[in-house]
C-alpha cells in the first residue's frame, strides 16, 4: 500500500483546525518543531494518568513502573539510532547536548592553539557553544566555506582540517538549505587527523535514517520535538569511552556514587550527565514518536518527503522571481527562498494570514544569511504530514504576496 | 486577502517605505546608535546631532530593513521636522525627553492606545503582533543613540 498521508494527517489534530476564521492550516514550519500524533500526547497523558512518579530513586510500585518506562524509552531512543543504552544521554534539547559536549569534553581536552572546525551552515547552537569553551580554553574556532549551491567546500575542509584540529563540529543536515552534508567522508577525514567528530542531527533524524555505528561518528545531538515528540527533551549519543572520560556538565543528583564533604564521585555514563529530575514524561512522549515515526517507517517519510520538495522546487523554480537557496543533489525538505526583493518579513506575514505557517528570518544560522549575501529567507519545511495539497497552497499565498506587494 | 492584511499592505507606510526619501546619514552627528532585530538580521543605524544646550536638531538613519522598519524610520523624521517647525520648538530644536516620551507613545499605541499624531498609520500594523518589533527598532536605535557621545 502506498503511503496515505490522508490517514497520517488524521493523527495530528492541529492540522484540523483554521486560523483567522476560516483558513485551513497549511503547516510548513515543522523544521522549526514539528506537529505532534495522538499517539504521543496520549501516551503522556496516559502515563501522567497512571504511572506518574520519579524515577531511579523510589522504593515504591509507581516509581519502579516509572522507572522502567523511562528507561524502556532510553530503550527505543537507543534502537532508532542503532546506539547502545549506556550511549544515550537524555539532554534538554539538541543545544543543550552540544553545550555539554563542548564544556565537558572541551575543558578537559583543549588546548591554546588547538582548533575546532565548524561550518558556515551552522546553526547557532552549533557556534556558539564551541566559541565559549574555545574563549575560556585558549583554543580556536574555524569555519569551513559553503559553495553558492549551499554544498559544503570539502576543498575548503581538507585545507582547514589539520592536526590542530582537535574536533569537528558540523550539521549533518542544513537546518536552512536541507543540505545534506558528506558526513562519512567528514568523519573519516577526521578520524584521519586524530580529530572526533559532533554531528548535529536534528534535522537529519527527522529525514532520514541515521546509524551511529555506521557512521562511526563519535557525538551525535539532536531533539525530540523535531522528531514529532514533545519539548524539552533532546539527545546526546556518545561513544561509551569518549564520555566515560569525560567530567560531569552538571552536578547534582542522580549523578552521584558519593557525596561528601570531602568530595564527591560521579555514576558512569549515561547518568553521569543526568542530573536531577529528567524530563521524565517528555522522555515516554520521546520514546511514543519513535514508536510512531518507526510504524509508518522513516524511509516512506523520507520518500513521500522527497516527493513534495520535489514538486515545490519545480514549482518555485518555474516563477522568475523567486529565488532558490540551497540547490545540491543531497537535499532533505527544508526549503529557503525569497520572493523577488520582498523582504522575507513582509512575504511571511501575508501567508500567515492565508493560513501558511512557514518561518521567516534568519532561522538562528546568521552566519549563512551573511554568506549568502541576504539578510534573511523564507523557509518552507515538508513533514510526514504535508501534502501536494499545502504545496499548492503556499503557492497560491505567494500569489497573494505578489499583488498585495507588486 | 483580510482587510486587516490588505490595510497594512496598502496602507501609506508601504510608500513611505519604497520612498526613503529622508534616508540619510549625518556627517555632522553628535550621537549614533545601532539596533539589531536578531530574527529577521534588519538593522538601522540612527545619527543624531544635538546642540550644545541638549536639543535634537537633526536625525538621520540608514536602514536595512523591512518596509515596516523604513517605514518607522520614515515617519520618526518627519515627525522631528514638523516639531522643529511648530510653535513649541526651541531654536529648532526638540529635547530628548521629547523622543522619549515618542517612543512610549508608539508603544503603546501598538498594543492599542491612540497613536501620536504624525503616527497615525501605524494602526494598521497593530493587528501584526510579530511585526510591532520591526516599528519599534528605529526607537531602540535613538534610545541607544541617546546613550552616545561622539567624543
Amino acid at each position: 500500500m502506498g503511503y496515505d498521508v490522508t490517514a497520517i494527517r488524521a493523527q495530528f489534530p492541529t492540522l484540523e483546525r483554521k486560523v483567522y476564521g476560516d483558513k485551513p492550516l497549511i503547516f510548513l514550519d515543522s523544521a522549526a518543531s514539528a506537529q505532534k500524533p495522538r499517539a504521543v500526547t496520549d501516551a503522556m497523558t496516559h502515563f501522567m494518568d497512571t504511572t506518574y512518579s520519579n524515577v531511579h530513586r523510589g522504593i515504591h510500585a509507581l516509581s519502579q513502573e516509572a522507572t522502567d518506562a523511562f528507561e524502556a524509552a532510553r530503550g527505543k531512543v537507543a534502537a532508532f539510532m542503532n546506539a547502545d543504552e549506556r550511549e544515550v544521554v537524555f539532554t534538554k534539547n539538541t543545544t543543550e547536548a552540544i553545550n555539554l559536549v563542548a564544556q565537558s569534553w572541551g575543558r578537559k581536552n583543549l588546548r591554546p592553539g588547538d582548533e575546532i572546525l565548524v561550518t558556515e551552515l551552522e546553526h547557532h547552537a552549533n557556534i556558539v557553544p564551541w566559541q565559549l569553551i574555545a574563549e575560556a580554553t585558549g583554543a580556536r574556532v574555524r569555519a569551513v566555506a559553503v559553495l553558492d549551491d549551499g554544498a559544503l567546500d570539502m576543498d575548503d575542509f581538507h585545507a582547514k582540517l589539520g592536526p590542530a584540529t582537535k574536533m569537528v563540529a558540523v550539521a549533518y543536515v542544513s537546518n536552512v538549505l536541507g543540505t545534506v552534508l558528506p558526513v562519512q567522508d567528514i568523519i573519516s577525514a577526521a578520524h584521519a587527523q586524530g580529530a572526533l567528530v559532533l554531528l548535529d542531527a536534528s534535522q537529519a533524524v527527522t529525514h532520514k535514517r541515521v546509524d551511529v555505528k555506521a557512521l562511526n561518528v563519535d557525538f551525535l545531538a539532536w531533539t525530540g520535538h523535531k522528531l514529532y515528540g514533545p519539548t524539552g527533551i533532546g539527545v546526546l549519543f556518545g561513544k561509551f569511552d569518549l564520555l566515560d572520560a569525560m567530567p560531569p556538565f552538571l552536578g547534582g543528583g542522580d549523578m552521584i556514587d558519593t557525596v561528601s564533604f570531602d568530595g564527591s564521585t560521579f555514576r558512569e555514563p549515561p547518568y553521569r550527565f543526568e542530573a536531577g529530575t529528567p524530563a521524565i514524561v517528555e522522555t515516554i512522549g520521546l520514546g511514543a514518536a519513535i514508536d510512531w515515526v518507526e510504524a509508518v517507517g522513516i524511509e516512506n517519510i523520507a520518500a513521500h518527503e522527497a516527493d513534495l520538495l520535489e514538486y515545490a522546487m519545480t514549482e518555485l523554480s518555474g516563477a522568475n522571481d523567486v529565488t532558490i537557496f540551497g540547490t545540491t543533489p543531497t537535499k532533505v525538505s527544508v526549503l529557503a527562498f525569497l520572493l523577488g526583493e520582498h523582504h522575507a518579513h513582509d512575504v511571511g506575514t501575508i501567508l500567515d494570514r492565508t493560513g501558511v505557517a512557514l518561518r521567516v528570518g534568519q532561522h538562528c544560522a546568521e552566519p549563512l544569511h551573511t554568506r549568502l549575501g541576504v539578510h534573511s529567507t523564507v523557509r518552507a519545511s515538508f513533514a510526514a504530514y504535508n501534502s501536494r495539497e499545502d504545496v499548492d497552497g503556499l503557492l497560491a499565498g505567494l500569489s497573494v504576496c505578489r499583488e498585495l506587494l507588486g | 486577502m483580510d482587510s486587516e492584511t490588505r490595510a497594512l499592505f496598502e496602507s501609506r507606510l508601504l510608500t513611505l517605505a519604497q520612498a526613503r526619501v529622508r534616508e540619510r546619514r549625518l556627517a555632522d552627528a553628535t550621537h549614533t546608535g545601532s539596533a539589531k532585530n536578531p530574527f529577521c538580521g534588519d538593522e538601522i543605524a540612527v545619527d543624531l546631532r544635538l546642540n550644545a544646550d541638549g536639543g535634537l536638531e537633526a536625525l538621520g538613519y540608514e536602514a536595512k530593513a523591512c518596509s515596516l522598519c523604513v517605514a518607522s524610520a520614515e515617519l520618526l523624521s518627519r515627525w522631528l521636522e514638523d516639531m522643529q517647525a511648530s510653535a513649541g520648538s526651541v531654536a529648532g530644536s526638540v529635547a530628548p525627553e521629547t523622543l522619549h516620551a515618542l517612543a512610549q507613545s508608539v508603544d503603546l499605541a501598538l498594543k492599542g492606545e491612540k497613536e501620536p499624531a504624525g503616527f497615525e498609520a501605524l494602526a494598521t500594523v497593530r493587528p501584526f503582533r510579530a511585526r510591532h518589533k520591526c516599528v519599534t527598532l528605529p526607537f531602540d536605535a535613538v534610545t541607544k543613540a541617546l546613550k552616545d557621545q561622539h567624543s
